[in-house]
């Protein structure tokens, strides 16, 4: 019996939504468009299929929505609607499109929480926040602006309807626990595949006004590695040039101090990367953005490599917000990727990664070409346009005898990124089909932003489902498509014929027996494998088992807290709870809006 | 005798190898320009001049404001033997520090050879931006070097009544560019 079952008859009804919701939803802060045809098409097929297949296997439509068949069930509905001429989505690599049979199979392998033969998920961005943190008093303004993003995640705020209480959608008292590291650890590493996630950062400094400030970070960081023993989780910090902004060509006022920091943080929190944001500016987050290749960049990055050097610490990494504008919350403009060829070409000594790939919600098609692509833009083809422009795209560095290339020191990140092109096998295709051409086959991670967008799963069935049209394999070199091997893609890693005992006369290394070589397929490559090189982490060592009695201990012993009362409602991670329609939306601002 | 002619032979090679700075001004040649139903752009071959404008009326989305800003080039082209550098010279450059003065150095086949950026806001400024080559131009190539400028795409505030203050109301610049020398 549930520790709170008292409590029970005040909650909303566990909703009976699809696991895969693809329907327009808006964060409060925009009138939801009007949904497609595809996208109606898409839960209609979802709809009857699920009735059918929960008639067939005797459950209720409550549990059915839970089980792995209705993933695979919003996969099939997503092909039959969207696959077409560049992408399918499948469970197998003949790009045939998943049958009717496959959707009804509740043990498909491709919906599972179990990893897949050679799978290891490395999620390179997680996020979670610190609900008691100074920062809900030093800096309401994230309040507002995560509570109105986020509403996938926690719901809508608490009052009572029809007579009746409710609380937040993800069952905290307080909406923003529900962005908080108990949600964080159930949605990643209970309701989905990831093997080990990058809590990474968030604006800003001081470090005590953060919302993931580093000793909640780390915190967080020990306390799940402590739970499962093993290395399930690390972090990064946050870190910016500009604070005490004082005009062009002039030091910041607490640069230096912030700078000590830096040096004093790397040295005791193990830090695995530094997260920046050219578009936080200060005194307001939305003027005195920065780029790479201005005083601050360069004096911001040439700190980095310093820390670096001192004795014990971990290679330099950069990890920095390029996409996603923000609109009117950040300085939009600075989020430009233009910087980011320029900067890889001057510090080749040091990792960079560019998070979301500079996506900002564009249409996802081919690269249009050097003279049309706008590298101040934000997109994935200005992401490209920069690395070209500076001659450091993947194209220029293809080892004699083979045909693809990776850069030298620039990952294309995929949170939000992924998300957004999911829904449609066409621009899936395009996304992953350029990132592979010009960034290179190793050189693409996975991140979710999860817990943004609740739990990952979805994110990682769908990708597991991808395949290249015939097409998309023509056009993008990639015969074998996601399943070709990332160091020479023209070979097919699922097969055994390509790794012969004579080896490969270009790749060093390259397995001799014959077998088929799951872990080295481009698809895996993404889906952790690639980070995993990059952070120097072993994905094949021996994790330990993550055991729900522990995080429902966990959980209790959360409740006990007396600063921050909550309560837990489990099984929440189907709802969308933002405004669906029109009239959904001007309800909510007109009644629900609490600020 | 021998230390005096064998000097006199070096030099003369260096001479021969060197490739004298050589200047182009106006006109250039047209450049790509492009951007969407928001902006405005122009780019005169003749007198060197090129504006941009972005009207920021692009509706937003939950985390995104996506569009194609404006950009608009000039380009001029030489022979790349020898080339080592180029200077682009700008004057009466004024622009807001949301675009970016960007140049673009490419060789007929090999692709991208340079490239320079000038950002931060401006009014009324002049200067010349150097740029060494990443690497030598293969022989026989042409080189081209395409400078304008370019800006991002922004949005007007978040649908009311929540009302984000949102992206600048425009974005604009105006410059005209001098010369174009290799070295």
């Amino acid at each position: 019996m549930p520790t709170n079952w008292r409590w029970r008859r005040h909650w909303p009804e566990i909703p009976e939504t699809p696991p895969i919701d693809v329907m327009p939803a808006s964060n409060g802060e925009y009138i939801p468009k009007e949904p497609s045809q595809n996208q109606l098409r898409i839960m209609e097929l979802q709809n009857s299929k699920i009735e059918e297949l929960r008639r067939k296997f005797g459950m209720s439509r409550r549990d059915f929505v839970r089980t792995a068949a209705a993933f695979s069930v919003g996969v099939w509905a997503i092909d039959q609607v969207t696959g077409g001429r560049w992408g399918r989505y499948g469970f197998t690599p003949t790009a045939a499109p998943i049958g009717p049979g496959d959707a009804c199979d509740l043990e498909n392998p491709g919906s599972q929480l179990a990893n897949l033969p050679g799978e290891f998920i490395l999620d390179t961005q997680g996020h979670c926040l610190d609900s008691a943190g100074k920062w809900r008093i030093a800096q309401p303004d994230f309040e507002y602006f995560l509570s109105i993003w986020t509403t996938p995640a926690w719901g809508g705020p608490p009052g009572i309807t029809d007579g009746k209480p409710h609380w937040m959608g993800g069952g905290e008292v307080d909406k923003m626990e529900n962005l908080g590291r108990t949600m964080f650890f159930r949605e990643s590493f209970l309701n989905s595949s990831a093997d080990v996630v990058l809590l990474t950062a968030l604006p800003n400094l001081p470090d005590d006004t953060n919302i993931t400030p580093m000793k909640f970070a780390t915190e967080t960081r020990d306390m799940i590695n402590g739970i499962t023993h093993s290395e399930r989780c690390f972090i990064h910090a946050f870190t910016q040039p500009n604070r005490g902004y004082m005009g062009e060509g002039v030091v910041p006022a607490h640069q230096a101090e912030d700078y000590e920091w830096m040096t004093k943080t790397n040295q005791s929190a193990d830090v695995r990367g530094w997260k920046l944001y050219c578009g936080w500016g200060d005194p307001f987050p939305n003027i005195n953005g920065w780029f790479f290749d201005d005083d601050l960049g360069m004096s911001v990055v040439n700190h980095i490599r310093k820390i670096a050097q001192m004795p014990g610490a971990r290679p330099p990494v950069v990890c920095t917000h390029k996409g996603l504008a923000f609109n009117g919350t950040f300085d939009s403009a600075h989020f430009s990727p233009r910087d980011m060829g320029v900067i890889a070409r001057q510090f080749p000594d040091i990792t960079f990664y560019t998070y979301h790939s500079g996506y900002d919600g564009e249409y996802m098609k081919a690269y249009p070409g050097d003279d049309v692509a706008n590298s101040s833009n934000r997109g994935v083809d200005a992401f490209i346009k920069s690395l070209r422009e500076n001659a450091w795209d993947a194209t220029r560095f293809v080892p004699p005898g083979l045909q693809h290339g990776n850069t030298v020191n620039m990952y294309a990140e995929l949170g939000t990124t992924w998300w957004g092109n999911m829904g449609d096998a066409n621009q899936a295709t395009h996304l992953l089909g350029k990132l592979i051409t010009y960034v290179g086959p190793r050189r693409i991670v996975l991140g979710t932003d999860c817990i943004w967008y609740g739990s990952p799963q979805p994110q990682f069935v769908m990708l597991r489902a991808l395949q290249f049209s015939e097409e998309a394999k023509q056009f993008y070199n990639l015969p074998y498509g996601l399943e070709g091997d990332r160091w020479d893609p023209t070979k097919n890693a699922m097969s055994g014929a390509s790794y012969p005992s004579t080896g490969h006369p270009n790749v060093p290394g390259w397995p001799r027996d014959g077998r088929a070589h799951p872990e080295r397929t481009i698809r895996n490559g993404i889906f952790g494998r690639n980070a995993a090189e990059a952070y120097g982490i072993d994905p094949d060592a021996t994790r330990g088992a993550i055991s729900c009695d522990q995080v429902q201990k966990m959980r209790d012993a959360y409740l006990l807290n007396p600063m921050t009362p909550t309560e837990s409602m489990p099984l929440r991670s189907n709802l969308i709870a933002g405004p669906r329609t029109r009239r959904e939306f001007f309800n909510f601002v007109k009644t629900d809006y609490p600020w | 005798m021998r230390r005096v002619l064998t000097a006199l032979a070096a030099l003369g090679a260096m001479m021969v190898m060197a490739v004298p700075a050589q200047a182009g001004g106006p006109p250039f040649q047209a450049g790509p320009k492009h951007g969407d139903e928001f902006t405005s752009t122009s780019a005169d071959p003749n007198t060197g001049e090129v504006s941009i404008f972005s009207l920021n009326a692009r509706q937003p989305s939950a985390v995104h404001c996506a569009g194609d800003g404006p950009f608009a080039t000039l380009q001029s082209t030489q022979p790349a033997d020898g080339v080592h550098s180029v200077a682009v010279a700008y004057k009466d450059g004024s622009w807001i520090d949301t675009v970016v003065l960007n140049i673009d150095i490419f060789g007929s086949q090999s692709g991208a050879l340079g490239h320079g950026a000038v950002t931060g806001g401006h009014m009324g400024s002049s200067g010349t931006v150097n740029m060494t080559l990443f690497s030598p131009p293969q022989p026989g190539e042409t080189l081209t070097t395409r400078f304008g400028l370019q800006a991002h795409a922004g949005c007007v505030p978040g649908a009311q009544p929540v009302g984000l203050n949102g992206s600048r109301p425009v974005d604009a610049g105006r410059v005209t560019f001098v010369s174009v020398t290799t070295g």
